[in-house]
């Protein structure tokens, strides 16, 4: 009897589970499959045979490719800024030891993952036009950086969190300086910390579309941007080429991370895990 | 000289970036929403200065009351359909041992999580479109193609798509609190697996669940790209109206007024955590050594 209503329970938990997985699924094999598409128009699923046409249309689209060097090169600005200020903010954070204001500032670096993007990006060129620099490169950056820092403050923080302030003092007491302390000791163990955040605040930053929908000019835009614009006006394969290449550089770029940092410590594993992996 | 040492430098510049980037701009549209719209300005901006609440009184038009119930309703269903999907998977992501299987779900949650939204919200609208099911879906709510139900299905669909490796990932951590034994113990007592999970599990869980439906509800209501693509201008999002003040009838007061109202909305769900919370598990993890 027991055993019965277990089966049972599990069967009806694994369809409903099987049902909700083919929806986060489906539909990348989809555009997958369809990026492959030889005929010209958009036909049923599947399509009769394989060609490369969208992905060599992708490359010969002028205004795809420097969408994508938009996109890669603010991408790189902003990852790396928020990692020297999140770093920073880390570092910072560590100094402190009295618990209201270490929690209130740390409020104040998790804040823009509590605002929507669509605000910041609103917000933002309210901000810029009033200032004078108005939407562009320095707007599309600055509303990037702001949308990973939190990111990136949250993976240095808790790799510093073992190490605290007594790593610093012992340096200092041996003779280091306070500066010594913080790059010789505090910054290699911080480093997969940072890795992490940098890798992560990448793929963010390239797949931003809500705050720089409002930050675009005509002659900066990013890729997405672009390929959502051109999703609602036409239905072209091109796009599904694209999405599938900007999916094979997430994958590219997990899988750096899987190889250098091992994917499953990310996850943690809380306080009963076992102590193997960690 | 003493002074001057104490200061916390590291902290500063990111402190600053936070505050030029976050606080003084969300101050402007603070200020900017109590302006009078003015047709015919660039941006709808009257120059002096007069203070109004018009801006905020146009919500409860009805015809503005559709977009906030779509925005809430929706999200409701997508939420509590990936938190309910999420729930097993995270579970036994929580308290199975390291193996190849294990490795590769992680794995393929992060790339999925990571995917290009632009990826995610173009399989579903080219495999829920005309050429794909959308003609089964009208069938199964009996109404046609275009019906507003079957478009608020799709978008439901695509949320539920963006949704559920969040809710996966976010509810590992509730899980790992708990020892694997207490459900063990509660089997060998006499229970069957649901019993031991539903009276033993669920309940040192719960504020950890909650939070979890919380936030991932929180993502929803502020998606954007979803609803623009899927939702084909029949459903809309506060946020894809706050995009169309800006683009499209270049209303930045009106804009600035639906900011606040979205921004307030996300806060109150995030923060409406706290009430909820009565961490038994907190009681239970003070037993454990």
């Amino acid at each position: 009897m027991k055993r019965l209503i277990d089966s049972i329970g599990l069967t009806l938990v694994g369809a409903f589970v099987g049902v909700v997985l083919i929806i986060v699924v489906a539909p990348f094999l989809y555009s997958l499959v369809m990026s492959f598409d030889p005929r010209l128009y958009l036909g049923t699923f599947p399509p009769p045979g394989i060609s490369g046409q969208w992905y060599a249309k992708f490359f010969s689209d002028e205004r795809y490719v420097r969408a994508l060097w938009t996109s890669l090169f603010i991408a790189l600005t902003s990852s790396v800024a928020a990692c020297i200020l999140g770093t920073l903010a880390a570092l910072g954070l560590l100094r402190i030891h009295r618990e209201a204001p270490r929690a209130a500032l740390d409020g104040m670096f998790a804040s823009p993952k509590f605002v929507p993007n669509v605000v910041i990006g609103f917000a933002l060129l309210m901000a810029f036009s009033i200032v004078g620099i108005g939407a562009g490169f320095t707007a599309i950056t600055c509303a990037h950086l702001l949308i990973v820092l939190p990111l990136v403050v949250r993976s240095v923080s808790a790799a510093l969190d073992g190490i605290k302030p007594s790593l610093i003092d012992a340096a200092m007491s041996l003779g280091a300086t306070r500066a010594q302390a913080i790059f010789d000791v505090v910054i290699p163990l911080a480093r997969t910390g940072i890795a992490v955040g940098f890798v992560f605040a990448m793929a963010v930053s390239l797949d931003e579309v809500a705050a720089s929908a409002f930050l675009t000019t005509p002659s900066v835009v990013t890729l997405p941007v672009v390929l959502i614009s051109d999703m609602k006006a036409n239905f072209d394969l091109t796009i599904a080429a694209a999405a599938v290449m900007m999916m094979v550089l997430v994958l590219v770029v997990v899988a750096v991370l899987d190889i250098t940092v091992g994917i499953e410590r990310l996850l943690g594993r809380g306080s009963y895990g076992d102590s193997s992996n960690r | 000289m003493k002074t001057w040492r104490r200061i916390n430098w590291p902290i500063m510049p990111p402190l600053i970036a936070v505050a030029c980037l976050l606080v003084f701009p969300l101050m402007i549209v603070l200020s900017l929403s109590t302006r009078q719209v003015a047709p015919g300005q660039v941006g709808g901006i009257v120059g002096g200065y007069q203070l109004t609440l018009d801006n905020y009184l146009t919500f409860f038009h009805p015809a503005y009351l559709r977009y906030v119930t779509d925005t809430l309703w929706l999200s409701l269903i997508a939420t509590t359909i990936a938190v309910l999907a999420a729930y097993p998977v995270a579970y036994w992501l929580a308290v199975a041992p390291s193996s190849w299987r294990r490795r590769l779900t992680i794995v393929a949650l992060i790339v999925v999580l990571y995917a290009s939204a632009v990826v995610k919200v173009y399989g579903v609208s080219i495999a829920l479109g005309p050429m794909g099911l959308r003609g089964s879906i009208a069938e199964f709510w009996g109404v046609g193609m275009n019906n507003r139900l079957v478009t608020s299905t799709v978008v439901v669909v695509g949320l539920i798509n963006f949704l559920t490796p969040i809710a996966t990932l976010m509810m590992v951590a509730p899980f790992q609190q708990i020892s694997p034994s207490l459900s063990a113990a509660a089997q060998s007592l006499g229970a069957n697996r649901l019993t031991a999970h539903l009276t033993v599990i669920i309940p040192l869980c719960r504020a950890g669940i909650s939070q979890v439906f919380m936030l991932v509800y929180a993502a929803s209501v502020s998606a954007f790209v979803i609803p623009l693509v899927l939702g084909r201008g029949q459903v809309a999002f506060l946020s894809n109206l706050v995009y169309a003040r800006f683009s499209e009838v270049a209303d930045f007061p009106g804009g600035a007024a639906l900011s606040i109202l979205l921004l307030l909305i996300t806060l109150c769900v995030t923060l409406g955590l706290g009430w909820i919370v009565g961490n038994p598990a907190a009681k239970w993890r003070g037993y454990r050594s």
